[in-house]
């Protein structure tokens, strides 16, 4: 399955600010992506169109620097709904064996 | 192929521990998780535990970190099917050789404890995917959005951060249990059972040598200090110094920088770099090496403690404690993670083979250049050996060539040790000798009389 990710950078003085804004947000943030930027920090976020446009909107009301960067799709990741393991069998690594 | 679920990875643990009892061991951790998850980590490794180097890789500290567990999971069936099948390991464009595999597994330990937040897991797997912390619900009042602890906050590494830091000093983590940025320290430092986990692990073992906690995400290479700056010069600016409680935590400033010895400093960016090379060599992507505190400061993180318990008490090993913030988002699709699982694995694996080729006194020098036999006579290959560890010396003959391998006993000083060599030809040949502990190889050239 394939989803439309809304990609968007959002900026700040501080790394505090934007860590608010993600918890306010409910954004998909992890504290390790933040960068430092020649001045302040910034961040990616990565969204479903729908949310995209309701936190661009959002953001701008509240005078956050935001910037919408180009979309791209993605596979949902899927989590695997049974024990693939319960029975005895092996896990195997993706690393190739030679 | 999809993310590893909670019961899974217990499971994938067991069956790899049944398929190959002689190279790896199951451990039942002593705390079960809040919510009465037991919790399970895997010990790699032919020698006693006691008596190799050993590298401790946990994953899903935070609950949304997905990948972290499925990174262990799958370094852990590859170093095991490729040891047993007697191959290399291959991730991209960066490869390990058959005797790379032998001397991680014969030579030293990795341990893997894919998931230490089982509860957090199985919550945003199933009902929150954003969720961080652990299940613990004792503080919460009854607020479900209060439920939990992060659990990278609440190590014991100047974990009360208002008494430690300078007010002004931005802290990643808060005293506040219904924090929204799910940060809340827990109640008392190492209050956590699964917290506690890894603390047991980091003690039991005299060997435990580094320690690697993965984490999402930025594509970095994290290493202390994370309370502020880093400095070889002054050994009073001191996570345990009171002296200075109230003054750390502000970048720039000449009131605080942490100490790390200057040795420790070297070899913590040499390391570093070594993982985000080979990282680099999978497939391109590039991990920027940086102390914690470049990020943002931190309190009472894993790493950091990891690495200040051989200061706190001195009957503890050095551990050199990294944290690795793989790929771009928190739970990347599938084939993305496959190909990060790639490469944090190509990364773990040079950390331990650098880690152990620094981490003993070990010198071995062949003193035999070629050796001239007469068919149906014996000569010996001759080392001159200085290891504090024990080794082995492994011989492959050429047709009609008889030698046997050889173990070498631990000792102070250096010594002289033979490896007879038998002919029953008087064709030549070429002998090769190669150390699994060491990773050296030395070809003698056998000519006949």
């Amino acid at each position: 399955m394939e989803s439309l990710r809304y990609h968007i950078n959002i900026r700040a003085p501080r790394p505090a600010r934007l860590r608010q804004l993600a918890a306010r947000h409910r954004l998909d943030l992890c504290f390790g992506s933040i960068r430092k930027e020649k001045r302040g920090f910034s961040m990616d976020v990565y969204l479903s169109p729908s949310e995209g446009e309701r936190v661009m909107a959002l953001l701008a009301t509240e005078g956050v620097e935001v910037q919408r960067l180009d979309d791209d799709t993605e596979e949902v990741p899927v989590i695997s709904p049974t024990n693939r393991y319960a029975f005895g069998a092996v896990p195997r690594g993706v690393g190739e064996k030679r | 192929m999809a993310y590893l679920n909670v019961d899974e990875v217990e499971s994938a643990l067991i069956a790899m521990a049944r398929q190959w009892p002689t190279l790896c061991e199951h451990i039942v951790l002593p705390k079960r998780s809040c919510e009465g998850r037991s919790i399970s980590a895997l010990r790699i490794g032919k020698l006693p535990a006691e008596e190799g180097d050993m590298l401790l890789i946990s994953g899903c500290h935070h609950a949304r970190e997905w990948g972290g567990a499925d990174i262990c999971i799958s370094l852990a069936a590859d170093i095991l099917e490729a040891y047993s099948r007697g191959t290399g390991l291959k991730y991209g464009g960066k490869s390990f050789s058959k005797n790379e595999l032998i001397r991680l597994v014969e030579g030293m330990h990795i341990l893997v404890l894919p998931v230490v937040n089982p509860d957090g897991r199985h919550h945003s797997q199933t009902v929150d995917h954003l969720w961080r912390r652990n299940r613990n619900r004792s503080y919460a009042g009854g607020n479900p959005t209060c439920i939990g602890v992060d659990l990278n906050r609440n190590y014991d590494f100047l974990w009360d951060f208002r008494k430690h830091f300078h007010p002004k000093a931005d802290v990643g983590t808060s005293d506040n249990p219904c924090d929204p940025q799910q940060t809340w320290r827990g109640p008392s430092p190492l209050s956590e059972p699964e917290v506690q986990n890894v603390d047991w692990l980091l003690r039991r073992y005299p060997r435990m040598r580094w320690y690697v906690d993965l984490h999402s995400y930025g594509e970095l290479i994290l290493y202390p200090w994370g309370s502020d700056e880093s400095q070889s010069d002054q050994p009073k600016m001191d996570f345990q110094n009171p002296a200075m409680n109230g003054k750390r935590g502000l970048p720039d400033d000449a009131l605080y920088q942490e100490y790390i010895p200057a040795a420790d400093a070297r070899i913590y960016q040499q390391l570093a770099g070594t993982m985000a090379s080979s990282i680099k060599a999978v497939r391109g992507r590039n991990y920027t090496p940086q102390s914690s505190f470049d990020l943002y400061p931190t309190s009472g993180c894993a790493d950091d403690y990891a690495y200040s318990l051989h200061r706190v008490d001195g009957r503890l090993p050095k551990i050199l404690a990294f944290t690795i913030e793989w790929g771009r988002k928190f739970q990347p699709a599938w084939p993305e993670m496959e190909q990060i699982i790639a490469e944090v694995s190509a990364g773990l694996l040079n950390l331990g083979l650098e880690g152990m080729r620094r981490s003993g006194r070990v010198r071995i020098t062949l003193k035999t250049v070629s050796l001239r036999i007469e068919k149906g006579s014996q000569r010996s290959l001759e080392f001159l050996i200085e290891s504090m560890r024990p080794l082995d010396l492994r011989v492959d003959c050429p047709p009609g060539y008889e030698a046997a391998d050889r173990q070498v006993l631990a000792a102070a000083g250096s010594r002289t040790v033979r490896i007879p060599v038998e002919s029953r030809t008087d064709r030549g040949g070429k002998l090769l000798i190669h150390c699994p502990q060491t990773g050296e190889e030395w070809e003698v050239q056998i000519m006949p009389f």
